[in-house]
């Protein structure tokens, strides 16, 4: 029999999204009692690889407004402009809070905060620690949670179904990893913050973790995913294992060049070059590389970035990790040789609907961070908002979710649908075929990049949804090795595969269904944007066992669609 | 231009209870890290290895592991650097849950007794708004809050191999960047966190800690700067 | 289903030269403190203070306590240069291997004049009493 644990609240996914929304719960609510499940140790989540920095207008010299434009604007017009001007606006005290828990941010002369430009930001705007933001907000939250009792961790316990009644969310399995044992959590209110779904790819800077599971166990409760075609290709990142040169380089003022040496960028975006926002750099890239101007390497073509000009000094002290990883995984010192870039995925800018307030379309259960989709990014994310979203919308996830928790009582899971679970997960370990966990992965990630990547078009993406299908349909004669259920990381694997597919399959259906192009996502069938027909979101659910697609419009306050320009 | 290398792994099965060494034949490139040979054994017949992974670029601090004898991330160490046969073992003085994973959840928790937050308050107003730290200020927490919380310093410390209660290095440096910060509020209280019977004075300076530590985080130096002052701090209660 | 406990081994000392010269430290205390029980002892039996310091250099004196001195000597030697071989890694800067060893050495010179300064203002004025 299955142990069962009651939690007022739980948070699933312990990264930035999650471990603010912890920590805010067991702030204004002491009361309650948090369960913070994670698949990871808080601090392995990939929050920690964020390199940048944070986006808030906290300086003089700008403004709210301003923020709010230059993400609406380069989300090309994708954004719900209700919800970008709540961002902007609780950006500002995120940021500032974080500074008095000893967050370590880069200082200017005279101790203030110092700001960097960034892609697609109008003024310097965006606040940094050295280019660790991510490790040190990380790592800075962490310890801040160790002080309040209520928070009770999980780590390394993989959920892997949420328990849903007709009232909504009411509990989860989870397996804790260390024993292999299963157990329920009976809860009132879920949120999720469980990360984006990158590893769909074969190129993608996002750690082995990045699969989806949110998004996909949100999805099989009956949650509707939005705009789930939006994904974002970083033009930086090192050949060798797609490690993320942070948009940072640029920001401080490197310079992109092709095989003749040009700074080829002032063919596309002359006034913004490098720092343009990312969608059209790494189109740009992609056509250097079809006129035959990228560099041919062992691992792929490539460009190169430049920043010896801006001397060891600063090299050193703002920018450490570049340089450590150019010169750990390139033998490159970038004081001294350009560093070879190449695209790769990673960002979603879709995932679990939310409204403002965090909510998604099953009652009781809470999305946050890369997972949720409310939507700022649009059709392209501004590079440091992401931090900033988790910071803004975790926050939010909390003080909606206590609202919730505290209107709401415990409802035990119905005894069936455990039980079906239980049976679920037992056939998967008995189960036996010749299909290959590893096999299988591999041919996704592959069709993935080969028909769904940064240029698309109609013939491809249906061969994609072909084939994903086919991969669905083998998917289910795996056989699994290990029969254990300590540790059991081809299990996982299994389950984190499944999750894939199915996120695969809802990236495909709606890029098929979005007939222009927008933002991040760019058909070579409609190459431009088409305001009267698809000014509107793309929302994924299930409906009678099969993958259903509606649509949403976009919300508009002040800020007409007009066009985009750099 | 790949070729084949030998690597032996110590594996651990939970079901028999045996710890067995095993070896593989693993075609690799330049370019290629120990944890890259490790998914190839994974992905190419031997599914059941359990390792832990993440970011792949010594970050996130899940690759721990002892390679050829050395305590390292995998991620960010190299097979063509590598003596062969390559030999890969899990962190010591951990206990061993299954082959390359260990059990860290101990250690993990004695991060919440060094008190690592700048005070304990409900929630900040933003109307103080922003605080000015100088660069001379930040630099003086600039090295020990590198700490990825790997916890190779942990493998490496025989004191902590000798008794589990040890603060040990990782937590020590924890509580002097919050001590070093200019934020900090907490002060002494957190200093008598440490130097309890199992604190930092249980340190005997080996110096192993600093020399496996990744990032240069240096716990070593730091746990002699506690000593000093919690030297310091027990004279200050003195005279009050 | 258990998990394995990952005891220290008798022999982690011998697993890398950190490990073995901190052991070769700690044991060179013991040959100090040989030294030191065995002086208090000898002193208490059989001299003052003062006259020991003077008379141990004398080829006559009693070559039992000679040899004693001897061991606690090295013991001396050992633990000092070998804690002065770990104090460049507590700086809190990353240097070449070239760089360490200057500083002990540094240090060791350091020592050794101190030593010399010592020995001449306090032991040779015992002599001379």
């Amino acid at each position: 029999m299955m142990d069962t644990i009651e939690h007022d609240i739980i948070i699933v996914g312990a990264g930035g999204a999650g471990m603010r929304a912890a920590i805010r719960i067991a702030e204004e609510n002491p009361e309650l009692s948090i369960g913070l499940i994670s698949k990871v140790h808080p601090v392995r989540s990939h929050t920690v690889c964020a390199e940048g920095g944070v986006a808030a207008a906290i300086k003089p010299w700008d403004s709210e407004e301003q923020h709010a434009f230059d993400t609406i604007r380069g989300s090309d017009y994708l954004a719900d402009q209700d919800a970008v001007e709540i961002f902007v606006k609780e950006a500002k005290d995120a940021v500032i809070e974080l500074e008095h828990w000893g967050c370590p941010w880069s200082r200017e002369e005279d101790g203030k905060m110092a700001v960097r430009l960034f892609g697609g930001m109008s003024v310097k705007r965006t606040l940094y620690a050295a280019d660790k933001t991510g490790f040190y907000l990380m790592h800075s939250m962490f310890e801040r949670s160790l002080q309040y009792e209520n928070i009770k961790r999980y780590d390394e316990w993989y959920v892997t179904k949420l328990l849903t009644d007709e009232k909504g969310i009411n509990g989860l399995i989870a397996i804790e990893m260390k024993t292999g044992k299963m157990a329920i959590f009976n809860t009132k209110a879920v949120i999720m913050a469980t990360g984006g779904a990158g590893r769909i790819y074969a190129h993608s800077t996002n750690p082995t973790i990045n699969t989806g599971d949110g998004m996909a166990l949100a999805y099989e409760a009956g949650a509707a995913l939005k705009d789930l075609e939006m994904v974002q290709f970083h033009p930086t990142t090192i050949p060798n294992g797609n490690l993320l040169i942070s948009e940072a380089a640029r920001g401080e003022g490197g310079h992109l060049v092709n095989k003749k040496g040009e700074r080829f960028l002032k063919d596309y975006i002359p006034e913004f070059m490098e720092v343009g926002p990312r969608d059209l750099i790494t189109r740009a890239i992609f056509e250097e590389f079809r006129k035959g101007n990228g560099f041919e390497g062992p691992n792929a073509r490539y460009v190169e970035l430049d920043i010896r000009h801006l001397g060891e000094k600063i090299i050193k002290s703002r920018l450490p990790t570049i340089r450590e990883l150019s010169m750990t995984f390139m033998g490159i010192d970038p004081v001294k040789k350009r560093i070879p870039v190449t695209p790769a995925q990673h960002y979603f800018m879709g995932g679990i609907k939310t409204d403002t307030d965090t909510a998604s379309t099953v009652p009781g259960l809470f999305a946050a961070g890369e997972t949720a989709c409310v939507t700022i990014h649009g059709a392209n994310r501004m590079g440091s908002n992401s931090l900033a979203e988790c910071l803004v919308f975790g926050a939010r996830a909390a003080a909606a979710a206590s609202a919730y928790a505290k209107k709401h009582h415990i409802r035990p899971p119905a005894e069936k649908q455990i039980d079906a679970h239980q049976k679920e997960i037992s056939r998967l370990l008995k189960d036996t075929g010749k299909e290959k966990t590893a096999e299988i992965t591999h041919e996704m990630r592959k069709t993935m990049e080969e028909y769904v990547g940064i240029v698309r078009d109609e013939k491809h993406l249906q061969k994609g949804l072909e084939k994903i299908k086919d991969l669905q349909e083998r998917c289910e004669r795996i056989e699994i090795s290990d029969k254990s259920m300590v540790f059991n990381t081809e299990l996982t694997q299994l389950l984190e595969l499944k999750a894939m597919l199915t996120i695969s399959e809802g990236v495909i259906i709606s890029a098929i269904a979005r007939k222009e192009s927008r933002g991040s996502h760019y058909r070579s069938d409609y190459t431009f944007r088409d305001d009267s027909n698809f000014l509107h979101h793309h929302l994924i659910h299930r409906k009678e066992n099969k993958t259903a697609i509606s649509k949403t419009p976009v919300v508009i306050t002040k800020w007409q669609p007009s066009e985009r320009k750099y | 231009m790949s070729k084949n290398i030998k690597i032996e792994i110590k594996l651990y099965n939970p079901e028999t209870e045996q710890i067995s060494w095993r070896e593989f034949s693993v075609p690799t490139s330049a370019a290629n890290t120990i944890l890259d040979a490790l998914d190839y054994i994974k992905n190419n017949g031997y599914p059941s290895l359990a390792y832990r992974s993440s970011c792949r670029m010594g970050l996130c601090g899940s690759c721990a592991a002892i390679v050829n004898g050395k305590h390292v991330l995998m991620c960010h160490t190299f097979c063509r650097d590598q003596k062969q046969p390559i030999k890969i073992e899990p962190l010591k003085n951990f206990p061993i849950i299954k082959d390359l994973i260990t059990d860290t959840d101990d250690v993990m928790n004695k991060f919440r007794s060094v008190m690592p937050y700048t005070e304990i308050q409900k929630r900040h107003l933003s109307k103080i708004g922003e605080t000015v730290q100088t660069t001379k200020q930040r630099k003086k927490i600039e090295q020990s809050s590198q700490c990825i919380k790997c916890l190779l310093c942990y493998s490496a410390c025989p004191v902590f191999g000798h008794n589990k209660e040890f603060i040990g290095p990782a937590a020590a440096t924890l509580a002097y960047r919050y001590s070093a910060d200019s934020h900090d509020k907490i002060g002494s209280k957190r200093i008598e966190s440490i130097t309890g019977d199992e604190g930092i004075y249980k340190c005997t300076f080996v110096g192993e800690c600093s020399k496996v530590c990744p990032k240069n985080v240096d716990p070593a130096s730091t746990l002699q700067r506690l000593k000093v002052m919690g030297v310091l701090n027990s004279f200050k209660k003195i005279i009050e | 289903m258990r998990q394995h406990d990952n005891k220290q081994e008798p022999l982690w000392w011998t697993k890398n030269i950190t490990y073995v010269t901190y052991m070769v430290r700690e044991g060179s205390s013991l040959l100090i403190g040989v030294y030191a029980l065995f002086s208090i002892l000898y002193i208490l039996l059989f001299y003052t203070p003062l006259e020991t310091l003077a008379k141990w250099a004398h080829p006559a004196f009693d070559p039992l306590y000679k040899v004693i001195a001897m061991i606690g000597l090295a013991g001396a030697i050992i633990h000092s240069i070998t804690w002065l071989a770990v104090m460049p890694t507590i700086l809190p800067l990353k240097m070449p291997k070239a760089a360490q060893y200057f500083i002990t050495l540094c240090l060791i010179g350091l020592w050794l004049a101190g030593s010399y300064y010592l020995s001449k203002t306090l032991y040779y004025s015992c002599f001379n009493y």
